[in-house]
């Protein structure tokens, strides 16, 4: 894959006449992966299509790359109430089971930054309005496992409505 | 149109390129039958060809044993 939009290393620059084509190249394995969106039902999906967002509400995914469990658990304790951890690769996923506004999503996401919440995750998911989370395998990395759930009910309920937001992507895999 | 409008346009367009809503029904039916070379098909299809055969199978597998029920109960 040739992007000119990430990775790391300098922005080659080629003048072309009077204008200046930046170009950053970097070699990365590509991978399809599969997950679900946050939307809390399709409703609000809909709502969130015709330009609605703070209102919009989602469950409230984290990705914590790196951290300890019981910093990700006592996250989920302090402010989701009814909660799911799941190991990942890299760290930890944390499902709140309780849907909330787009506004009160994004605030808690700040908050989770002091627990070790992934910058870019927060990056990301600021600017697409709305939160992914891998539910698949990805290449060699596993399927995230599910470690802790507070309510067997709300984790049923929580997956029966994935069924709606079920996603298939693209990822790159360093 | 500006820059950051067609930025937001391209996250919206892969938002809904990326949703397996469409396809679902389809899929349960070939699983359900036990058919996971239909299912790769169209896992195929959707992906433009980027993940096919034995991957496909696969990531088809992977989804069915986790969301089977649930999908069968919804689409089935």
């Amino acid at each position: 894959m040739v992007s000119v939009l990430g990775g790391s290393g300098k922005i080659k620059r080629f003048r072309i006449g009077n204008a200046l084509l930046g170009l950053r190249i970097f070699v990365a394995k590509t991978v399809y992966t599969w997950g679900f969106s946050s939307f809390y039902d399709r409703d609000n999906f809909e709502r969130f299509k015709k330009g609605d967002y703070w209102s919009v509400y989602h469950y409230p995914f984290f990705d914590f790359d790196g951290a300890k469990f019981v910093d990700v658990h006592d996250f989920g304790l302090l402010y989701l109430g009814y909660h799911a951890v799941l190991k990942t690769s890299a760290g930890y996923h944390l499902i709140g089971l309780l849907p909330m506004s787009w506004y009160q999503v994004t605030k808690l996401m700040f908050e989770a930054l002091k627990y070790g919440l992934d910058t870019k995750y927060l990056r990301i998911s600021i600017f697409r309005g709305y939160c992914v989370l891998r539910y698949g395998s990805k290449g060699k990395k596993k399927k995230p496992e599910l470690l802790v759930v507070t309510s067997e009910k709300k984790w049923r309920e929580f997956i029966k409505s994935r069924t709606k937001f079920l996603i298939i992507y693209e990822t790159t895999n360093w | 149109m500006g820059v950051v409008d067609k930025v937001i346009d391209e996250l919206d367009d892969f938002l809904e390129r990326m949703d397996l809503a469409d396809i679902l029904p389809e899929f349960v039916e070939a699983m359900s039958q036990g058919d996971v070379h239909k299912a790769a098909e169209i896992i195929a299809e959707f992906t433009n060809g980027n993940i096919e055969g034995e991957n496909a199978k696969y990531l088809a597998w992977e989804i069915w044993e986790t969301f089977g029920d649930e999908l069968r109960e919804m689409y089935g």
